[in-house]
Parts: structure tokens; sequence; C-alpha cells
């Protein structure tokens, strides 16, 4: 369907200097194929998709699309039609002011007669749920409605290819479950399927994957072929958990199946191999320490007093302990960001008490004294970067808060802090940098204000594996000299690493708070409040039911490993 | 604190939300043909008499609008600056040959009771063309509103101009304005977090104006990029391809919709007639 011989691609305002975007790329994708393309951050893969749809057209070499050649403007509409495409961030896809007149925008592009759009604009708002919402303007919807209208409009062209371009990253695990469902289901179709993602995991579940890498391919072959045969760190990917499961499990001698799906297919194969040995419930050594944060009866609504007004937030209570991490976790809409924004004082309690630190927030405060015992990075940081150089970025802090000493001390040190060489990146342009280095910008600039506790919202989206295991080193680090971390993420494998404790939020309410390996073992708890429990929790209860034991808590793979014993394992 | 960051809290216009309001059934290229004759109305009204009428129509058209009054009245009380202003500089734009009564006059101030009328009247006008732009804009999804604007500058294409073109662009202006919102929100947020002194009601004027550059000037750069996915994702769906586009929302015209219009056309041509 889709053949790219000897493809490369510059842009025209690209200085002679550099390499081409993409170098040499060639391959052929059959109909009905579903294909992950990965690779780290800038190594092109947005490109190629865009190229595919005829967004940008080829510098050299031949690409077809059902024998369309994409050279130019000649037959763009069949070949836009051929192909559907999906972005990152739904509410930037979403052009009509309503729904269904959404969903109706590329039917009216392809001309298509109005009664048989009004058909296919009703069949495909019901198959997503939208249909009652039809007349809903598109800035009222939630973030789980917004991302399903962005799928709708898309689908209802009924291109043969659909495209998703990180379409995963920014959704909880439950939307991300949902959306790998639905893509599933159109690849059994018989529609060809391009995902491209940043996780091992969604790729993992690909019949072909292309890594790419500073814009060439450099693997073309099944997951299997790419996951059990290659160092894959050089290309910035990281194995899948169960991969790295099976690696372990391996070192330890035991036999396992040939090229496993999921954690389901490693049970018998362990259960069988392995005996349980009793093991006291670990108790934390570290000292409790006072709450530096306290929340109570916090409610909060977006535009209250206006016909617009949303409730965000109904009731939430947390203590947070100092000098330790501390996480949230919830879906999309949960509330987490809203209370994030509380916890540094850019949001003073509508109802409810909030306290950070010496910071009453229910009395009239200064933000600027709150921020210096509380700073916050924001989701997607980068995407409002203010400056244009580097060190102009990390020195805005300091200078607002009035820091007295050199400044440039100040800002080498906050740099030093997240790994980058101040000479080397204090003069760059912020919008040079790799989607990693953005970040750690993102971080030292809040880090240049000292504060003693750190709240950081989903810290790693959208990052590739390598930058993202970065990202996280550093956090540990932070911790480990005695600062507060708050973070919310949708990735419980960064909560596991970073936060002793954890709440769960839900609808606006946190329901469920604790020592964060306990609250993630409690499978049906987070089952019940859409969170997919972690791969190596699964197993954990997987194991014990058929082992017919009660394990204390699994968070981590060691946890697992400290409460077996068998063939190689001591 | 808070509502410093929610800046479409300050957006004065409705948004469109289906109410099954009267206006909103009617045809659009008819409804935004009846707002532009009420504006030429309203704008060329010189007296009390007529103007009267218009705050009649005014009345009538917001009533069956289902417009708030309390959210009418919200709106104006935002704009109150933006009037006191109109109003100081109507006073002192005297008409050379006024020779109405003086009400007041000190130094090279001299206010006349027609320089008063003429205060009242514009402030009157304006209340009343923002408010039928609230109709409209409540009345009209920015489809429709589109639509009806292809509609009426169709004529235009028999001698060239690409209206299509031309009524696309507005489109995504008028849809982008809540984007630039939320960008701004973002931006001031980030920068508020980070020690600024974004949103505090003290200092002078001048330093609260120079609050604002700092995140006008980046949200201009980041509405920039947006912009350009937001076009890439309509090129994706197949937007500016050669050939006929059809249409989703069929807006017939039936009789009932000859009532704004010919309504309309009435006030107008009594503003242009009266007195007779």
């Amino acid at each position: 369907m889709i053949s790219a011989d000897g493809l490369c691609f510059r842009y025209p305002e690209q200085a002679s200097n550099t390499p081409d975007i993409l170098q040499e790329i060639t391959f052929h994708i059959q109909k009905g194929e579903y294909i992950a393309i990965v690779g780290g951050n800038g190594s092109g893969k947005s490109t190629l998709v865009k190229l595919i749809d005829g967004l940008l057209f080829p510098t050299s070499g031949l690409l077809t699309v059902n024998g369309i050649s994409v050279t130019g403007a000649a037959n763009l509409a069949e070949l836009r039609k051929q192909i559907g495409l999906i972005f990152q961030f739904p509410e930037d896809q979403i052009v009509a002011s309503t729904v269904e007149e959404d969903v109706a925008f590329g039917l009216e592009n392809y001309g298509v007669p109005t009664v048989e759009m009004r058909a296919r604009v009703r069949k495909i708002l019901e198959g997503f749920d939208l249909w009652d919402l039809r007349g809903r303007t598109t800035t009222m919807l939630s973030g789980g409605q917004t991302q399903r209208l962005a799928l709708a409009g898309v689908l209802a062209i009924g291109s043969d290819c659909l495209i998703f371009d990180e379409a995963t990253s920014m959704l909880d695990p439950a939307a991300r479950k949902n959306l790998m469902g639905v893509m599933k289901g159109l690849n059994t179709e018989g529609k060809t399927i391009l995902h491209v993602t940043h996780s091992m995991e969604e790729a993992y579940q690909a019949d072909r994957v292309f890594v790419l890498k500073h814009g060439q391919l450099v693997f073309d072959g099944t997951p299997f072929d790419l996951f059990n045969q290659h160092n894959i760190s050089s290309w910035n990917l990281e194995y899948p958990e169960i991969i790295r499961y099976c690696q372990i499990f391996k070192q330890l001698g035991l036999r396992l199946p040939e090229n496993p799906r999921s954690t389901h297919e490693l049970v018998p194969y362990l259960a069988e191999q392995l005996r349980p040995v009793r093991v006291k419930k670990a108790v934390s050594k570290r000292k409790a320490t006072e709450p530096v944060i306290e929340v109570s009866g916090l409610a909060y609504t977006y535009l209250a007093g206006t016909l617009k007004a949303v409730p965000a937030l109904y009731q939430v209570d947390v203590e947070i302990p100092g000098e330790t991490g501390y996480g949230f976790v919830g879906k999309t809409g949960s509330g987490k960001s809203t209370v994030l924004q509380h916890l540094n004082g850019l949001f003073n309690p509508q109802q409810g008490m909030v306290r950070i630190g010496n910071h009453d927030l229910t009395k009239p405060y200064q933000l600027a004294d709150v921020v210096r015992t509380a700073g916050l990075v924001m989701q997607n940081p980068e995407s409002h970067f203010f400056e244009f150089y580097v060190g102009d970025e990390i020195a805005f802090g300091p200078r607002n808060i009035g820091y007295e000493g050199r400044l440039v001390d100040r800002v080498s040190w906050a740099m030093g802090l997240v790994g980058l060489d101040f000479f080397e990146f204090r003069d760059k342009p912020v919008h040079t940098l790799s989607g990693g280095q953005k970040r750690k910008v993102a971080l030292a600039s809040v880090l240049a204000m000292k504060p003693e506790i750190l709240v950081l919202d989903e810290p790693t989206a959208g990052l590739d594996p390598i930058a993202r295991q970065e990202i996280l080193n550093k956090f540990t680090g932070l911790v480990d000299t005695g600062l507060t971390l708050v973070v919310s993420s949708h990735n419980l494998v960064d909560i596991v690493t970073l936060s002793a404790n954890m709440t769960i939020m839900d609808a606006g309410r946190s329901t469920a708070s604790g020592r964060t390996k306990d609250v993630l073992w409690d499978k049906n708890m987070l089952l019940n409040h859409g969170i997919e429990p972690l791969p190596i929790s699964r197993l954990g209860h997987e194991l014990g039911k058929v082992m017919e034991v009660e394990f204390n808590p699994i968070g981590e793979i060691s946890d697992l490993l400290a409460q077996v014993e068998g063939a190689g394992h001591d | 604190m808070t509502e410093q960051f929610e800046f479409s809290r300050y957006l004065i216009f409705p948004e469109y939300s289906e109410s099954g309001a009267w206006t909103q059934k009617r045809n659009s290229g008819w409804l935004l043909f009846s707002v532009f004759i009420y504006f030429a109305g309203t704008l060329l009204a010189k007296n009390w008499g007529t103007l009267l009428i218009g705050i009649i129509l005014c009345i009538i058209l917001s009533i069956l609008a289902r417009m708030e009054l309390r959210a009418s009245l919200r709106n104006l009380l935002r704009t109150l600056p933006l009037l006191l202003i109109i109003a100081v500089i109507s006073l002192f734009s005297n008409p050379i040959l006024d020779t109405s009564p003086r009400i007041f006059e000190w130094w090279l101030i001299n206010i006349t009771r027609l320089d008063l009328e003429n205060a009242g009247m514009l402030i009157l006008r304006f209340i009343l063309l923002m408010q039928i732009m609230g109709v409209l804009t409540s009345s009209l999804s920015i489809t429709r509103f589109i639509h009806g604007l292809e509609s009426l500058l169709t004529p235009f294409t028999w001698v060239g101009i690409r209206v299509h073109d031309f009524v696309v662009s507005v489109e995504i202006a008028i849809r982008y304005i809540p984007l630039l919102t939320q960008t701004a929100e973002r931006i001031a947020k980030a920068q508020a977090s980070r020690g600024a002194a974004w949103g505090s009601r003290s200092g002078s004027l001048i330093s609260r104006v120079r609050q604002v550059f700092p995140v006008v000037l980046p949200m201009f750069t980041i509405s920039y990029q947006r912009a350009d996915t937001i076009a890439m994702a309509m090129d994706a769906r197949g937007f500016g391809i050669k050939g006929k586009r059809s249409q989703y929302v069929s807006d017939r015209v039936q009789m009932v919709d000859a009532i704004l219009p010919a309504s309309m056309l009435a006030y107008l041509l009594l503003v242009l007639i009266y007195p007779f």
C-alpha cells in the first residue's frame, strides 16, 4: 500500500551543513499491516508520517501510496483521502465550533453529498458515544471527549490507512488502552495502522516495528526480533516491561515461553519453577516527618459564577510529608493538575484549606513568597517557554524573586543539578534543544529558585525512553538531597520510582491515600477508579493466585523476587 | 488570585450554545444581513426617536435570542471604562457651529447641551451594537456564521474574488480566540509560578500594562506554532483541495426568515427619512 525507495527530506530553510531530516529510507507496507514507528525525540518519525500524508513532499527518492506518487500538489485530494492522520494534541485538530460540524468538516472538503454525510456523521458519533453531545460547542468538551471527537473527525472520512502520531502520549492508561483497542479493532477491519509512539509496550503490540535514528531507518522487523536481538539503548529505546522481566528471570535460570505478549503467559512457567518464601511485610525505616503540605476539604470550580463554570474539585484531603516523594494518580480530568496548581499558590482555595510550609492560602498571600517554597513545573512545560536563550529562561525565576547573589552562579548551579553544561547551553536558543534537554531546562528554571518543594505535573510525558530515564534519575537524586517532590503522572512506573506515598484522584475527589506500593497493590480499587495496575503487580496477583499465596505488595520486580525462591534463585 | 488566570472570563460576547432560541433557527445569511442592516441603522440614527426604535428592536431580538439580562449587564460593566473614554472624547468634540445652551464652562473646557446629547447617543449606540453582536454570537455557531457570510458574499465571486478562502480565514480566526486565551493563561501561570508579579492589582496603570508584555510576546510565537499545527490538521482532512465542497448544514430559507430583514430594512428606511 505504501512504498518508499531512497526517500530523503530536508527543509528548504535548513543550513547546508546540516544532514537531511530523513535519509535514504526504503520500505514497503502491505495493506492491513499494523506498524509501530519508534525512535528518540527528533529522529524523524513525525516528518515521515507527514510525507506519507502529503503534508510535506520528498526532496528526493520515491514515495507512493496506493500507487499515487507523493511528489506535489497533483493527486493530493486522492492521496489525503487514503490517509487519516491523528495528531498528539486533539484540541489542535478540531476546527469547527460544534461536535457534529467538526466530524463533517473532512466530508465537506471531499464533497460528500449532504444526505450521505448526515448518515455517516451520525453513525460515527454514535460509535464514539458523542451523538448526544452533537450540538455542544467543541471548546466545552472534556479531555476524553475531545480525544474521541478528534478521532471521529478523521475516521469519518473512511481512509484505508490511519496514522496515529504520538496520539496516546498524553492519555491516561485507561484511555490509552481504549485507544489501543480502537486501533486493533480498525486493523482487524482491514485498515493499515501506522502508530508513532515512545511507548515500548505499545510498540510490542504491533506486527512490525520501524526504528528511526537521526533520520535513518535502522530497523525494520518484528517486535520480537527488535527486543530480543538488539542492543536497543543506542537507538534511544528501552525494553518493554515484560521483556525486562523475562531477561531477569532468564538470568536466574528460569525456563520461559518464547516471545510472550503478556505477563499472563509467564504465570504457569513461573508457578512451576518458583515457590513462595515467607517474608515479613516491609516497614518503612524512614522517620515519619511532619507534613509540609496540608490540604483539607478543597473544592474548586473553573470560571465560577459564569455560564461556563466547570467544577473540577469537590473534596480533596491530602497530607504530604517533607523530604520525600509524593504521587498523584488518576484518570484525565480527575483534578490532579488543579490540585497541583493549588500546591504552589497559583490557585487559592475557593473552599477548604491549603497550607504550604508556613503559607496558609486561605489568608491573603503574595504568590512570589509561596513560589519560593514550592516550585511548579507545569505539564508540557516547553510549550510555554518565553525567553529565547536557555540562560535567560533559567534566570527568569531567581530574578523575579529578587535573588541577591550572582545570578550567573545560581543559573549555573541549577543547570548542574539537571546535568546541563552551563557553558555549552547558556547561550543556546531554547527551540534548538531536543525534547529531553528542553524538559531539563524547564526543571532547572524552577530549581533555580531553590524551592523546598518541587511540584511536577506529568514530568516525563512525551519524552523518549532514554530522556525519560535520565529525568527520573535527576528527580531521585533531588529527593536524596532532602527536597520534597510532589508528582502527578499517568505512568505508574514513574510514581513507584519517585514517590513513597500517594493519593488516587477520581472525579475531583481524593479517594485513597497511603504508601505507594500498598495503594498500587490494591488491584480492584485501582480498576474501580479506571487505573490500570502495574504489569508487575498483575503478574504478582496472578502468580499468587496460582501458588495460593498472599504476596506482600509488589511494585517492582525486586519485590517479587524477594518473596520467591526456586531454580537458580537464592 | 485565581480569576486573574481565567482570561476566557473576559471574553465579552457570549459563545454559541444550542438553546433552541428563535434566532438560532433562522437562516444564517438572513440573520447576518439583518444584523448588518441594524448596525447601519443604529450608526446613522441621528435623533432620539429613531434610536428608541433601535432600542425596542434590540430588546425584542434579545428576548428572541434568550439572552440573559444579567450576563448582558455584566458584559456592559466590563466595557464601562471604554464607554467612559468614548463619552469624554465625544464631550470635547464640539461641533464648530454648536449654538445650543452652554451647561459648563471652565478655562478652555466648554460643554453644551448638544455635546451631552451627542455623548449620550454615542454611548447608547455602542451599547445597542454590543448587545446585538451578542445576539449574533449566541445565535450562530461559527460554522453557520461562516456559511451565512459566504452566502452573503457570494456576489463577489462573480467578479473573481475568492470568497471561500476569505471566509475560512475568518472561521479560523474566530475558532482561534479561545485557543489564544488558553495559551495566554498557560504563559501567565508559568510566569507567575516563577515569581512574576502577574495579576497583582497594586501598582500604577503603567506597571500593570508592563506586566502584560511578557505574556503577549511569547503568546504570538506559541500561537503561531499552534496555528501551524491546526493548518496542518485541516490540510490532512482535505481542506483546500480542488473540487466542489459540500455543506453539512443546509440553511434553507423559510417565509418566517423574511421577518427580521424586513423589520431591519424598515428601521433603516425610517432612520434615513425621519424627520419626514
